[in-house]
């Protein structure tokens, strides 16, 4: 039932099911500018703006939902024994061979929390990949064990098109900062991160 | 090619804007002022003097002299001069006039279509009595647009980029909040709050009521009894709110305003930005309470806010401009001319409609819940707030009595359970219902609600199919007071009530 809805409101705006949320955000914003009554003159296109909005506002709802149920799961895959048990090398070839997004989300969130530092490598490897939701986990999470050096890793995301990339880039490297310079420099490093900040955001 | 202008009807001050030559800018009238005092001022050969003018006047001719009168708009006040009453709406039409007469004096054409903006969070009735008032100054008003999203467009246009906007919008009469999703032209409103009845004529009012109270405890004399220093009273509030803008502190001079057996009596006292803000501080700790509502209503955090946008002139207070920075980490926008954004907004928009630019669109939501009362005073929510506009919502009612001929659709606005607490709309009565048990007769009621957030509703038997369709203008024919006795009426007999069976919300 939900993924039928799914699958109807992306067809609506003229996508596959499979797709990402800054695609499905450009057709919307294409489709609006071509059917908004305010800059169309053809007759009759109110009832399909009003199709098109309601299967964006179905797409919103569900994304949300889906984020937050993501987050439950990836905790849920952690406390798993089995999981638990896994080499970190395992993790590795999880995050490069999956062709499923959801399992390299969960090897790079399990990367990080299992293995503290040493999964730090994996991590700056996931924030490479392809998939969004994947580069979002990785960034968090490495927020969460990161050292300073690897402020740098975070640095060619900046470029990405999708803003709540870049938002998770700089909360990820605030969060770096406050918790490794908090005794020294800390006011010049702050003054860097939002000099950084104005400038991309 | 022709013009639709922007209009920005404020509480306290109004302006015209244009689009020309890809670019807007706010017409300035002969005297070259580009923003207007929203005074009117009707002299005994029935003359009519707007803005400044009518300001200047005031003092002399209190009674002769109508101000604010956007708070009144929608409302069954009149006003009386020359012995002839006045509605609101008509006093409105001659600021609408003088704005129309200054943008055909720029352009060398007439202007007929206008494109008006309005507070967020008014209600279907103001809507309509605005337009109403354009409609008697000769105006053909294209498109009702919300100041926050006005503000936000004109924003965008400047400087296009994806992000969230949040507009806080503290006007001379109204507040309004609005959160808005950019990108790629198009504005998408995610939520707005707002209060109609919060603004610096209130700032104003706290700071007059000390000076009162001053004057009383020094001279004993009561200036609330006499309308010409209250007047004076009032302007000197107003221009010591804007002195403590920009200093700390501020004296206010107010010689012969009263005299008592000694000889005249002078206001002489001072005021402190630390004293102001204080009288002000409830109001303000509302409008924060309102903007994290709205962020909230929008899904978001505080932290998800890209950019923030001040319109209005009471957003130059520093402690409001402190607050609303501390909330959101960002220093805000809005440019050097808060009060006349909202009118460039309204001229973009023109130009969208008069097709003269292409890639911009807004798509804006309804600030409040609509829907019918039904039995035991209770309200059924139809198209709740936060709905993107344009909105259709059917929903499926049924009789309480057996052979119920006729039933009482009651439309109401609001946010409340019980119907009395909210805003009524009108009220209509659906004949011909088919005879039968209770709860056997299926009534469907419609609404619609069409991009300027103007309602339309109807209400149909499925099985006879008798239906009745109104366009809420109509019902503004009859007065309050004839739909709550109407309502009454419905109410005493206990036949008419409607009862809600199942809500099928058809489409958002």
């Amino acid at each position: 039932m939900e993924h039928e809805k799914w699958r109807r409101s992306t067809a609506v705006l003229g996508l596959k099911e499979d797709v990402s949320f800054s695609e499905i955000q450009a057709a919307y914003r294409r489709l609006v500018l071509r059917y908004h009554p305010d800059v169309t003159h053809m007759k009759g296109t109110s009832e399909r703006f009003r199709k098109i909005v309601e299967a964006y506002g179905t797409i919103v709802d569900r994304l949300r939902k889906t984020e937050v149920r993501a987050g439950e799961n990836l905790r849920k895959i952690c406390s798993d024994p089995k999981v638990k048990r896994m080499s970190l090398d395992e993790f590795g070839n999880r995050l490069r061979y999956s062709s499923s997004p959801r399992v390299r989300s969960a090897a790079a969130f399990a990367a990080g929390k299992l293995f503290g530092k040493s999964g730090r490598c994996i991590l700056i490897e996931a924030l490479k990949d392809t998939d969004e939701g994947v580069r979002l986990v990785a960034c968090e999470s490495l927020a969460a064990v990161g050292l300073i050096r690897d402020i740098f890793c975070f640095l060619p995301l900046l470029r990405n098109k999708d803003s709540r990339i870049r938002k998770a880039v700089f909360r990820s490297v605030w969060r770096i900062l406050k918790r490794k310079c908090m005794s020294f420099r800390f006011l010049t490093l702050r003054s860097d991160y939002e000099t950084l900040s104005n400038e991309e955001v | 090619m022709e013009h639709i202008v922007g209009i920005d009807f404020g509480t306290t001050y109004s302006a015209v804007a244009l689009f020309k030559n890809g670019r807007n800018f706010t017409i300035s009238n002969q005297q070259g002022e580009r923003i207007f005092p929203s005074a009117v001022y009707i002299d005994e050969g029935r003359k009519v003097y707007t803005g400044q003018a009518a300001k200047n006047v005031s003092i002399l001719h209190v009674d002769r002299t109508v101000m604010s009168v956007k708070r009144h708009l929608g409302s069954r006040k009149h006003f009386r001069i020359n012995d002839r009453d006045f509605s609101p709406e008509e006093i409105t039409s001659y600021i609408f006039r003088a704005l129309q007469k200054t943008a055909e004096e720029y352009t060398g054409y007439p202007v007929k279509k206008a494109v008006v903006t309005v507070p967020a969070y008014y209600d279907d009735r103001k809507r309509q009595a605005t337009k109403r008032a354009a409609k008697l100054a000769g105006l053909d008003v294209v498109r009702l647009i919300n100041e926050p999203t006005a503000a936000a467009l004109s924003c965008g246009l400047k400087k296009d980029e994806p992000g969230i906007i949040l507009v806080y919008d503290l006007g001379g009469g109204t507040f309004d909040v609005s959160i808005l999703q950019a990108g790629g032209g198009v504005f998408q409103v995610l939520a707005t709050r707002g209060d109609t009845r919060l603004g610096g004529d209130d700032f104003d009012k706290k700071i007059a009521e000390v000076l009162i109270e001053r004057f009383y405890e020094e001279t004993k004399i009561d200036l609330r009894k006499d309308r010409f220093a209250l007047q004076k009273v009032y302007e000197e509030a107003e221009r010591a709110k804007i002195g403590l803008s920009e200093r700390k502190i501020v004296e206010i001079e107010v010689p012969f305003i009263a005299a008592d057996e000694k000889g005249l009596c002078h206001l002489s006292t001072r005021l402190t930005r630390m004293e102001f803000e204080e009288l002000i501080m409830g109001y303000i700790e509302k409008t924060i309470r309102l903007t994290k509502g709205a962020v909230k209503d929008a899904g978001l955090k505080p932290a998800d806010i890209d950019r923030l946008i001040f319109v209005g002139g009471s957003t130059r207070i520093p402690v409001v401009r402190t607050l609303l920075t501390q909330l959101f980490h960002r220093d805000a926008e809005g440019g050097v001319s808060p009060d006349e954004t909202v009118a460039l907004g309204a001229a973009v928009e023109g130009a969208v409609l008069a097709g003269r630019l292409r890639g911009f669109a807004l798509v804006d939501v309804t600030p409040l819940g609509l829907g019918v009362e039904s039995e035991g005073d209770m309200m059924v929510t139809m198209v709740s707030r936060n709905t993107v506009l344009p909105a259709i919502a059917r929903t499926i009612f049924t009789t309480i009595a057996d052979d119920q001929k006729s039933a009482i659709i009651h439309v109401l606005q609001g946010e409340r359970l019980t119907a009395t607490d909210n805003i009524s709309l009108g009220a209509f009565r659906l004949q011909g219902i088919r005879s039968a048990r209770r709860g056997e007769p299926r009534i469907e009621v419609s609404f619609e609600i069409d991009v300027e957030g103007i309602v339309h509703v109807s209400a149909k038997d499925l099985d006879t199919g008798s239906s009745h369709s109104i366009s809420l203008e109509k019902t503004k024919e009859l007065s309050q007071d004839e739909v709550g006795k109407i309502i009454m009426e419905a109410r005493a007999s206990e036949l008419n009530d409607l009862q809600a069976v199942g809500r099928k919300h058809v489409r958002k």
